[in-house]
């Protein structure tokens, strides 16, 4: 049996964990495509079996040489890393090709037979078990927890590289990185601020955060009210964080939640709620009005 | 130009509950516009605002998606329809993008048009819905814009930004846009819009007018569904419940703060 994962220049750990469990599942050999931006320095620290080279990964011809090789190949599973324009471009590979497609999953197992895979849905309350029906499956893989791959020794030799004309329909005006911002996923500190919280009083934990030296992240309700952009988000759809401390500030602690700060060090919780969900996965909780607890620390 | 927009109703957050077993309810549950959706309509308005376009929503569902096509004429959106079918039920995201696509090509008559999205459904989750519409249409697509404009006759301009990238690109209409939620202000229903809303008929389309008979959404999908389960988490620390009335354990509590 035979699978094609498909990645791009920075997802090479993420390629790798997709890999083993593949490999592990389903003892199949992998076959990697590598799609590196032609604006990118491409560094040669891995050799992929295929590369296609593109200007932007929205170019809609990227499809038509996945599907050269997949007619080559004959893979049964096709493997995408997380990001939408990874899910862009394997919901128009599974369009083109009439195949089912599972996004974001967890995991995926042989059961009865079949290829099924799990994800979250309802905003993370609910775990999905879903299956494709399809010859070929189109799979994409939430955020991975990834091992070093450092170790990863790769000795083979590229097969074909593709070249790919620009799109005249899609065009990259502007490209900035920007690191004005301490990302969260970088911060030793970091409160995180919940439904629970009045949003009149959110300015007052920006201050506290800051003279703490703290980042600040927001939970998924909030993002959704449009009160900070998504990229602040905490949680497994938002940014997976592994502080030295995480302060969760009236958040309940759903399971979406928790599973993007369960990597901290130590958390504490403040919540109105002493059964709040939060409780029984933080190191210290409180059960106190925020507004109170954050006037005592002054003290 | 005309802005198609794709609206869903999805469970209500707060509404989910589940059966003595851990699996979902799907009955009786209070209905809410996907919030994603929201922001694909308010930036399709926002070029309404400053351009000559005709903002259009477009819904598959049951009979009751009404209230949300109703909802998004409240809103600003010049009409609306829905394709509602009881052979569509079961439809995973591969049939349901196939049908929205036939039902854009009803609604359009030239090339001069968009389709704006949200970025995904928030029960399903599955987010390749935008995309494989674009596909059905032999269109381009773009996926977690942030915001956009209309550049010329012929082009948008999109901007996708984040904490560590900024972007702008720029793509030919036709095609097919997704929002994220973003910082935006999604505006207040004026009176003016409410009152147009509660007389207004959505356009109803159901699978005959696409031509389709003998269709059965659940064994069409390429994808189905096993179970939904009620996730539970287990203790994972041992917890230490403090009283900051307490002194000691105010100033232990702050040891870890301040630290």
């Amino acid at each position: 049996m035979n699978s094609i994962v498909v990645f791009k220049k920075e997802q090479i750990d993420d390629f790798i964990s997709i890999k083993k469990i593949l490999e592990e599942r389903f003892k199949t050999d992998v076959i990697s495509i590598e799609i590196i931006e032609k604006n990118q320095k491409y560094e040669n620290k891995f050799n992929p079996s295929y590369i296609i080279k593109t200007d932007t990964l929205f170019n809609t011809e990227i499809t038509k040489k996945i599907r050269e090789i997949i007619l080559e190949i004959k893979p049964e599973i096709i493997a995408f890393p997380y990001g939408s324009d990874m899910k862009n471009l394997a919901a128009r590979l599974s369009s083109e090709l009439s195949l089912g497609i599972l996004t974001d999953c967890n995991d995926i197992m042989m059961e009865n037979g079949r290829i099924c895979a799990t994800k979250y849905a309802y905003g993370g309350s609910v775990v999905a078990k879903l299956y494709s029906k399809s010859e070929i499956k189109v799979i994409t893989f939430n955020k991975m927890m990834n091992e070093s791959s450092e170790n990863e020794i790769n000795t083979n030799k590229t097969l074909k590289e593709f070249e790919i004309e620009d799109d005249k329909k899609i065009r990259l005006l502007k490209y900035e990185k920007s690191d004005s911002f301490v990302a969260l996923e970088k911060a030793e500190k970091v409160i995180g601020i919940g439904r629970g919280v009045r949003r009149e009083d959110i300015k007052l934990i920006e201050e506290f955060a800051k003279k703490i030296n703290a980042s600040v992240g927001y939970s998924r309700p909030l993002i959704h009210e449009g009160i900070k952009d998504s990229d602040y988000q905490i949680g497994i759809t938002g940014k997976i964080i592994s502080p030295k401390l995480y302060i969760a500030i009236g958040i309940s602690g759903k399971e979406y939640h928790i599973k993007g700060v369960e990597k901290a060090k130590k958390i504490i919780s403040i919540n109105t709620n002493p059964n709040a969900p939060i409780k029984k996965h933080s190191d210290y909780f409180i059960c106190e009005d925020y507004k109170k607890v954050i006037s005592r620390l002054f003290e | 130009m005309k802005i198609i927009v794709c609206l869903k109703q999805v469970p209500e957050e707060e509404d989910i509950r589940f059966d003595s077993k851990g699996n979902l309810i799907r009955e009786n549950i209070k209905l809410a516009t996907n919030i994603y959706d929201e922001y694909a309509l308010e930036n399709a308005l926002l070029i309404k605002d400053k351009t000559q376009s005709e903002v259009i929503t477009l819904t598959m569902g049951p009979p009751q998606s009404e209230e949300l096509i109703r909802y998004s004429i409240s809103k600003g959106a010049d009409n609306g329809f829905i394709i509602t079918d009881p052979n569509l039920k079961g439809s995973d995201a591969f049939i349901t993008s196939k049908i929205l696509s036939l039902g854009i090509k009803k609604i359009v008559s030239d090339d001069d048009f968009i389709v704006f999205c949200g970025l995904k459904s928030s029960d399903g989750e599955t987010s390749v819905v935008p995309s494989e519409i674009a596909s059905n249409l032999q269109i381009p697509s773009l996926t977690s814009a942030k915001t956009v404009e209309i550049n010329n006759n012929d082009s948008i301009i999109v901007k996708k930004e984040n904490s560590s990238e900024k972007m702008e690109i720029e793509i030919k209409k036709p095609c097919v846009i997704s929002f994220d939620v973003s910082a935006i202000l999604l505006r207040i229903i004026s009176i003016k819009n409410r009152l147009k809303s509660k007389n207004f008929k959505p356009v109803i389309f159901s699978l005959r007018d696409f031509d389709i008979e003998n269709f059965d959404g659940l064994k069409e999908s390429p994808t189905e569904v096993i179970d939904l389960k009620e996730l539970k988490t287990e203790q994972t620390r041992n917890t230490k419940t403090l009283n900051i009335n307490d002194e000691n354990e105010l100033s232990e509590i702050k040891k870890v703060i301040y630290e």
